[in-house]
C-alpha cells in the first residue's frame, strides 16, 4: 500500500515511515512488557531467591539494632514448594482439576451436541450467552449460590432431602459442599458452559454432507459418529479438556469463598503472600506461582497445536 | 475468574443465525428424546441453584416467607462499604479498564491490520499470554515487584524511597486503584484482542481506509470518522468483556488487600448475612445474563449491514 | 413426453454393473407446510439413462434426488427402483451412490479409504476394498494421489474421489447432486466429460441435478426442465433445445427471441415482413392474432444495409469465440439477438445499420 501523500498529524517525512509505524507500536509493547512480563519475570528471577538473616548488630548512632541479611540464589524455595502441605494442596488441585476436566468434558459434549441439533435458535441463544456468564463471571457469586443450596446446615437442598426424604447429604450421598465432592460439582457449573462454548463450534463445523454421504454409503448413525465425527472431533474434545483443567487449576475465587482452607494451590499461594508480603515468604509464593507455570505452559501449547490441527481439517 | 484459551465468545458472536438442522439430525427420533433429557437434566442443574438461593433468600426463621434479605442488601456493609459504594468502586474500575484498553488496543490493532501485517502473529501471541499465566500468578509478580521495591524491612526510618515505590505506591492506592484498573486490561486482553480482531476484520479495514484515503482522508479522519464508527459493535463487545471481567474479578483485588471492589466487598459480607449475600449472587449472575441476552438480540438485528 | 432413452451398449469391462435399474416417481408431491417443493412429479428413468434435472433454485430438482436418495420422504406418491416401492427405505439400505456438490468426503480418512467406505459398510476385508478402492481411483485417474487426504487434494480432486466413492459399491443409482457447481469453469468442463465417459462405460443409472443448461444438455440422455416443483418438459436434448413445450423452457434452455407477429391463414405467421410456417403443437391460434414468435439467435439471418433500407442497426456486440452475439435494435425500438459467425463480425460492427430476415424454417408461437 504505497501512498505518496503521507500528511497527518504525525507530520512525518517519507523516508522515516516506515520506522514510524514501528513506533506506533510501543505503547502496546511497553503496556505488556512493564505490566504483564515485567511481574512475570519476577516471578522466574524470585523463586530462586532467599533472603535470610545473617545477624544484627546495633548502630553506634541510633543504638538500634539493625537486621542484616543476605540473598542468596537458591533451589531451597523449589524444594519447599514440594514439600508437606504445599505438596498436598498441589496434588489435591491436579486431582480435582483432572476430575471436573473429564467430567466437565463429557457433560459438556452432550449438552453442546443437543443444544447445536436443536432447531430452537431462542434456546441456542440462551444457552451460549448462559455459558458466557457463567464461564467468565461465575467466581464469588457462584459460591454463594451453592452454599444457599448444600451448606451442610441451611442449604436448600440439603433440608430438604433430610425433612422429606430423610437422606442426608453427607452421610448418605457423601456430599460435602467445602470437600473435594462438593467443589467438584460447583467447578461443573462453570466448566461446563465453558465446554459448550469451546465445542459447540467444533460440532457445527461438522458438515451434514458428512452424514449424508456415510448414510448414503450405508452408514448407520453410530457409525457415522464412531468413524467419521468422532476423530473430527477428538482434537477440539482433547484441547477442550486441557482448556477445562487449566480453568480448574487456576481457580481461586469459588474455592476460597466456600471453604478458604481447603488445600488447593491457588489458596495456599494466597496464604503465603498474605502472611508476610515484605520479606522471605515472597519468595515461596514465587516459588509456588513457578510450580503453577511448569504445568499450565506446556498444557497450552499443546491445546494451541490441537487447535491447529482441528482447523486444518475444518477449513 | 478467567475462562481460559481459546474461543470465549463476545456477545455478538452469539448472534445465532438460525439453521435447518440436517434431514438427519431432524428425522432421528431417538436422538430428540435423548436431546430433551439431557437438556432437562442440565436445566435442573443450572437452575436449581438460582431457584435454591431464591428459595435461601426468602427463608424465614419460623419456616415462612421473608423479605428481609432483599431489604437489607443496600445498609449491609463489610465494615467498608455498602452495595451502592461497591458497585460505584467496581464500575468506576471498569471504566478505566474500558478507556486504557480501547485506546491502547483499537490504535495498536488497526496499525497492525493496517500497515505491519507482519507483527500480527507476533501480537496476537503476546495477548494470549495472559491466558496462559492465570491471575494468581500475576499477583504473585505484582506482589514480588513491590517487595523488591519497596525498603528493606528493619531500615532505619528515614531511608529514601524509590522513585519506582512511589509511583508504586500512587497506583495501589485504594482511593483511585490504578493498579488494578492496569492488570485488568492485561487480564483482558485475549478477549478484547479478539472481539475488536473479529470487527476490524468483518468491516474489512484495509479497503476502508485505501478509499477514504483516495478520496483525500488524512488518517485522524479515517480513524475517527471511518472506522470507529464502523466498528461500534466491536468496541460494544470489547467494553463489555471488560466490564464483565471487572465486575467479577476477585482474585487479583483480593490478593492485594481491596475491600471495596463488588466482589470482594460481596465475599467479606459478615457471615450473618448469608441471605443477602445469596439476594445478591442472584441478581448479578442474572443481570449479566439478561445483558448478554439483549446485547445478543441487538446483533441478530444487524445481519442486513453484514456482507455475506 | 418422449420415452425413448438414449443409451449405449454395456462394455464388457470388469467395471460393468450389469444392467442399471429403473426409477420412477409416481404423483410423488412433498409439501413443507405451506410451501410445495414438488408439486406432482411423473418421471420414469430407464436403465443405465442419465438424466439431468435442470431448473432455477427452488423448482424441486434438489428436492425429487433426496427423495430418491432417502434423505427425504414424499408427503404423497411413491418413489419405485426396479419396480419396487423404496419411500420408506432408509436411506443408507438404498444402495444408491451419490456425489454431492461440496464438502463431503471424510476428511480424517485418506482418498482410499474414504472410496473404500462403502465398501466397509458392507463387511468387505481391509485388502479387498483397498484393492477396490485403488481401482476406482485409478478409473478417475487420482491412482497416485491414494494416499492423501482431502485437505491436500483440489476441488476438482475431491469431487473425483467423491465419484469414485459413490461408484465403489457399484450402486443401481447413481445421483450426483450438482457436482460440479463449486469447480472452476475449466475443471469444470473436463469433470463433466470423465462422468458422462465413466458413467456410460459402466452403464448405471444416474439422476443428474443442475442449474447449468449447458451442462445439462451436453452429458444427458434425456433432460427434465422443472420449475416450482413441476416437471415443464422431459426430452432428449435436440428436443428440448428445438421444441421448447412450454414458454418457460423455451426462455431457459438456450436464448429466445420474441418477435411480435400476426397469424395468418394456413398456420402461418408473418413476422418483419416474411411469412413463415408455424409449428405450434395442438391447435394454432385463429388467423389474426397477435403473437409471440419464437426465435433462436442462431436463426436470425444478418446482413449489412444502408441506412433507409436497414430494419435494424447494431447496438452490442459480445465476442463469444466461434460466432458473436449481436443485440439490433429496431425501427420501433425493440430488441432482437442475433449470433453472427465469427469472421463476419468486422463488416458489422457497432453502429451498423443491419437488414435482418430469419430462416425459412417453422417458428413457435407464444400467445
Amino acid at each position: 500500500m504505497t501512498d505518496s501523500h503521507e500528511t497527518g498529524g504525525t507530520g512525518s517525512t517519507r523516508s522515516r515511515r516506515v520506522p514510524l509505524a514501528w513506533l506506533g507500536l510501543t505503547p502496546f509493547l511497553a503496556y505488556v512488557t512493564l505490566v504483564f512480563l515485567v511481574p512475570i519475570g519476577f516471578i522466574l528471577f524470585e523463586a530462586f531467591r532467599r533472603t535470610t538473616t545473617t545477624g544484627a548488630t546495633r548502630d553506634p548512632v541510633t543504638q538500634q539494632f539493625v537486621k542484616h541479611s543476605e540473598t542468596t540464589f537458591t533451589l531451597d524455595n523449589i524444594h519447599d514448594s514440594l514439600q508437606g502441605i504445599y505438596r498436598t494442596s498441589l496434588v489435591t488441585s491436579v486431582k480435582l482439576s483432572a476430575i471436573t476436566a473429564i467430567l466437565g468434558a463429557i457433560f459438556g459434549l452432550l449438552l453442546a451436541t443437543a443444544v447445536v441439533s436443536s432447531s430452537s435458535a431462542f434456546l441456542r441463544q440462551v444457552v451460549t450467552s448462559a455459558a458466557a456468564v457463567t464461564a467468565n463471571f461465575g467466581g464469588i457469586p457462584l459460591a454463594f449460590l451453592f452454599i444457599a443450596t448444600l451448606d451442610a446446615n441451611s442449604g436448600i437442598v440439603t433440608l430438604f432431602l433430610q425433612d422429606h426424604f430423610g437422606i442426608s447429604l453427607q452421610d448418605d450421598l457423601g456430599l460435602q459442599l467445602p470437600e473435594l465432592s462438593g467443589l467438584s460439582l460447583v467447578y461443573l457449573y462453570f466448566l461446563i458452559p465453558l465446554m459448550v462454548l469451546v465445542m459447540a463450534p467444533a460440532l457445527e463445523g461438522l458438515k451434514p454432507q458428512w452424514a449424508e454421504a456415510a448414510e448414503n454409503l450405508g452408514a448407520s448413525r453410530w457409525t457415522y459418529w464412531r468413524l467419521v465425527a468422532a476423530p473430527v472431533l477428538l482434537p477440539s474434545f482433547l484441547g477442550a479438556v486441557l482448556l477445562l483443567f487449566c480453568s480448574a487449576f487456576s481457580a481461586y475465587a469459588t474455592a476460597y469463598a466456600i471453604n478458604s482452607a481447603f488445600p488447593l494451590i491457588t489458596i495456599r499461594i494466597d496464604a503465603v503472600l498474605s502472611g508476610n508480603v515484605l520479606a522471605g515468604q515472597g519468595n515461596l509464593g514465587a516459588a509456588l506461582a513457578l510450580l503453577m507455570i511448569v504445568f499450565v505452559l506446556p498444557l497450552t501449547v499443546i491445546y494451541q497445536l490441537l487447535q491447529r490441527r482441528t482447523s486444518r481439517w475444518l477449513a | 475468574m478467567t475462562a481460559g484459551l481459546g474461543d470465549v465468545a463476545g456477545p455478538a458472536d452469539l448472534a445465532v443465525t438460525p439453521r435447518r438442522p440436517s434431514a438427519a439430525a431432524r428425522r432421528s427420533r431417538n436422538g430428540r428424546y435423548g436431546r430433551w433429557l439431557i437438556l432437562t437434566v442440565a436445566g435442573i442443574y443450572f437452575l436449581g441453584p438460582l431457584i435454591a438461593a431464591i428459595a435461601f433468600t426468602l427463608k424465614d426463621s419460623q419456616g415462612g416467607i421473608t423479605f428481609t434479605a432483599y431489604r437489607d442488601i443496600f445498609t449491609t456493609s463489610n465494615g467498608q462499604t455498602t452495595l451502592g459504594g461497591a458497585l460505584v468502586y467496581s464500575l468506576l474500575i471498569s471504566a478505566v479498564t474500558i478507556v486504557i484498553t480501547l485506546g491502547l488496543m483499537l490504535p495498536t490493532q488497526l496499525l497492525v491490520h493496517l500497515r505491519l501485517p507482519g507483527w500480527r502473529p507476533f501480537v496476537e501471541t503476546l495477548t494470549l499470554l495472559p491466558l496462559v499465566f492465570p491471575p494468581i500468578v500475576l499477583v504473585v509478580g505484582v506482589s514480588n515487584v513491590y517487595a523488591w521495591a519497596a525498603p528493606p524491612t528493619g531500615a532505619a526510618a528515614g531511608t529514601q524511597e524509590s522513585a519506582i515505590f512511589h509511583v508504586l505506591r500512587f497506583l495501589r492506592e485504594d482511593s483511585h486503584p490504578l493498579l488494578l484498573a492496569l492488570l485488568y486490561v492485561i487480564l483482558a486482553m485475549p478477549f478484547t484482542y479478539r472481539a475488536l480482531d473479529s470487527g476490524i476484520r468483518a468491516i474489512d479495514a484495509q479497503t476502508l481506509s485505501e478509499a477514504a484515503r483516495n478520496l483525500g482522508a488524512g488518517w485522524f479522519t479515517v480513524l475517527f470518522r471511518v472506522l470507529m464508527p464502523c466498528l461500534r459493535t466491536a468496541l460494544v463487545n470489547a467494553a463489555f468483556l471488560c466490564f464483565a471481567l471487572v465486575m467479577g474479578e476477585f482474585t487479583i483485588a483480593a490478593i492485594l488487600l481491596y475491600t471495596r471492589p463488588f466482589p470482594v466487598w460481596l465475599a467479606q459480607l459478615p457471615t450473618t448475612s448469608g441471605q443477602v449475600q445469596a439476594a445478591i449472587s442472584v441478581f448479578s449472575l442474572l443481570l449479566v445474563e439478561v445483558i448478554l441476552l439483549v446485547l445478543g438480540a441487538l446483533n441478530v438485528r444487524r445481519p442486513a449491514s453484514r456482507k455475506e | 413426453m418422449s420415452s425413448l432413452p438414449i443409451t449405449t451398449p454395456l462394455s464388457e469391462s470388469s467395471f460393468a454393473v450389469g444392467s442399471g435399474a429403473t426409477v420412477e416417481y409416481r404423483g410423488v408431491r412433498r409439501v413443507f407446510g405451506a410451501m410445495s417443493a414438488l408439486d406432482g412429479l411423473d418421471l420414469r428413468i430407464a436403465p443405465g439413462e442419465l438424466l439431468a434435472l435442470l431448473g432455477p433454485s427452488g423448482c424441486g430438482k434438489t428436492t425429487a434426488l433426496r427423495l430418491l436418495a432417502g434423505f427425504d420422504t414424499p408427503t404423497e406418491g411413491d418413489v419405485l427402483v426396479d419396480g419396487q416401492d423404496v419411500s420408506h427405505t432408509p436411506a443408507n439400505k438404498r444402495d444408491m451412490g451419490m456425489v454431492f456438490q461440496s464438502y463431503s468426503l471424510f476428511p480424517t480418512m485418506s482418498a482410499t479409504d474414504n472410496v473404500a467406505f462403502g465398501l466397509r459398510m458392507r463387511g468387505q476385508g481391509t485388502r479387498d476394498r483397498r484393492e477396490r478402492a485403488g481401482e476406482l481411483l485409478e478409473l478417475v485417474g487420482l491412482a497416485e494421489h491414494a494416499k492423501k487426504y482431502p485437505h491436500q487434494l483440489s476441488g476438482g480432486q475431491q469431487q473425483r474421489v467423491a465419484l469414485a466413492r459413490a461408484l465403489a459399491v457399484r450402486p443401481r443409482v447413481l445421483l450426483l447432486d450438482e457436482p460440479l457447481s463449486a469447480l472452476d469453469a475449466k475443471v469444470r468442463e473436463q469433470l463433466r466429460d470423465e462422468i458422462r465417459r465413466i458413467q456410460l462405460e459402466l452403464g448405471v443409472t444416474t439422476v443428474f441435478v443442475t442449474h447449468d443448461q449447458e451442462e445439462a444438455l451436453s452429458m444427458a440422455d434425456r433432460v427434465g426442465v422443472m420449475r416450482s416443483g413441476r416437471l415443464e418438459q422431459c426430452d432428449v436434448p435436440a428436443v428440448l433445445y428445438d421444441r421448447p413445450a412450454t414458454p418457460f423452457v423455451a426462455e431457459f434452455v438456450g436464448t429466445m427471441n420474441h418477435i411480435p407477429g400476426r397469424t395468418e391463414e394456413g398456420g402461418r405467421v408473418r413476422v418483419l415482413g416474411q411469412v413463415l410456417p408455424g409449428d405450434a403443437e395442438g391447435t394454432a391460434p385463429p388467423p389474426g392474432t397477435a403473437v409471440d414468435v419464437l426465435v433462436r439467435p442462431e436463426a436470425v439471418v444478418v446482413q449489412a444495409a444502408s441506412a433507409d433500407q436497414g430494419d435494424a442497426v447494431v447496438m452490442v456486440s459480445t465476442f463469444r469465440g466461434s460466432s458473436v452475439r449481436m443485440r439490433l435494435a429496431l425501427r420501433d425500438g425493440s430488441e432482437v439477438l442475433a449470433d453472427v459467425a465469427s469472421h463476419r463480425a468486422a463488416e458489422l460492427a457497432t453502429g451498423t445499420h443491419v437488414s435482418i430476415s430469419l430462416l425459412d424454417r417453422p417458428v413457435l408461437l407464444a400467445t
